[in-house]
């Protein structure tokens, strides 16, 4: 489209050209069938848009602010995940677990260091009487015979 | 403004331009709602650039574009919605319509507008809304968009450009119209 329609177009679209003014833009349609078709294109589809006019609008029902402040109330309703995406709520949550975590991973390693490994093997629990499992057993230390005999009845059952 | 002045003040413009494209009571309230509800968490990104009025009308018409894509909407109107009554009612609005025009045509050239305007960009879109269905002039969304008259004419030239180019590629010609494309 050439420049006397461009800046003109709306007043083409809406007939409203000052009669000089549609003279001079007569004149150039009759001799550019570009701008002649381009110009029918844009007033075609100009009513086709016009078409989204409401004819008759319907009243709003009543009590229509009450029910904008119901959707409102709805949607401004922290969920779950609007919690969790909420930046204090968040940051206090990872500050929170990063120390349930540190407590737990310092207990976990205090804790550890308490167990007696158990002894495997004979010579293991030869060499660490007082912790093997027969440790465990009631009145262990008491009756040295006593002792002698489990310990060797350990011993004679033990198959690797 | 207090939130319920600026409702009351912009609920019938709101309504009527979402019922202008749905055509559908029940659902152009509750978008109407929702752009409330949505005008009411992002006021604070109104940056007073441009009128109170264009923001909401961009929020609204965008609402209907997201309405109609979830609801993957091809026809405005189903023959099960249009009721007798909206059928006189159109017939004898006179108001956006060729009274002559037969509805079947009618309904044709909304659902031709709404695919066309969904082709092209927001900003574009929302200018040819507010020129060609509200009937502003160049002079009044220069003052509502904050631009200069001449840009105003520009960006409307080029976007009823785009319009054209994208009723080229949809391959559709309106039925009454010849457009010598």
């Amino acid at each position: 489209m050439h420049e006397p329609l461009i800046s003109h177009l709306e007043e083409i679209l809406q007939k409203r050209l000052a009669p000089q003014q549609q003279a001079a833009v007569d004149a150039h349609l009759s001799g550019c069938a570009d701008c002649r078709d381009e110009l029918s294109a844009m007033t075609s589809f100009s009513q086709v848009v016009r078409s989204l006019r409401a004819p008759a609008v319907p009243e709003l029902r009543a009590g229509f602010y009450a029910r904008v402040m119901q959707k409102v109330e709805e949607q401004g309703r922290p969920s779950f995940w609007n919690l969790l995406l909420d930046p204090v709520f968040g940051r206090r949550l990872v500050y929170g677990t990063g120390a349930m975590f540190l407590l737990m991973a310092s207990f976990l390693l205090a804790t550890s260091g308490d167990q007696p490994e158990l002894a495997q093997t004979p010579v293991q629990m030869i060499s660490q009487p007082a912790v093997t499992a027969v440790s465990t057993q009631s009145g262990f230390g008491d009756d040295v015979q006593r002792d002698r005999e489990q310990f060797l009845a350990t011993m004679a059952s033990f198959s690797e | 403004m207090a939130f319920r002045d600026l409702v009351e003040r912009f609920q019938s413009k709101v309504f009527s331009i979402i019922y202008g494209i749905l055509r559908n009571h029940n659902d152009a309230e509750d978008i109407a709602q929702q752009v409330f509800a949505k005008v009411y968490f992002s006021i604070r990104q109104f940056d007073f650039r441009s009128s109170l009025l264009t923001w909401i009308y961009k929020i609204t018409v965008n609402e209907c574009y997201d309405y109609l894509r979830k609801k993957k909407v091809r026809k405005l109107v189903y023959e099960s919605d249009f009721s007798e009554d909206d059928a006189h009612m159109m017939e004898n609005s006179g108001v956006a319509i060729d009274p002559n025009m037969p509805i079947d045509e009618s309904l044709a050239h909304r659902d031709l507008a709404v695919k066309l305007l969904g082709k092209i960009s927001e900003e574009d879109r929302n200018l040819l809304l507010l020129k060609e269905v509200d009937g502003h002039s160049v002079e009044e969304l220069a003052g509502m968009t904050g631009m200069n008259e001449n840009t105003i004419k520009v960006k409307l030239f080029r976007a009823r450009q785009k319009l054209v180019k994208a009723a080229q590629r949809l391959g559709k010609v309106p039925g009454r119209f010849e457009l010598g494309l």
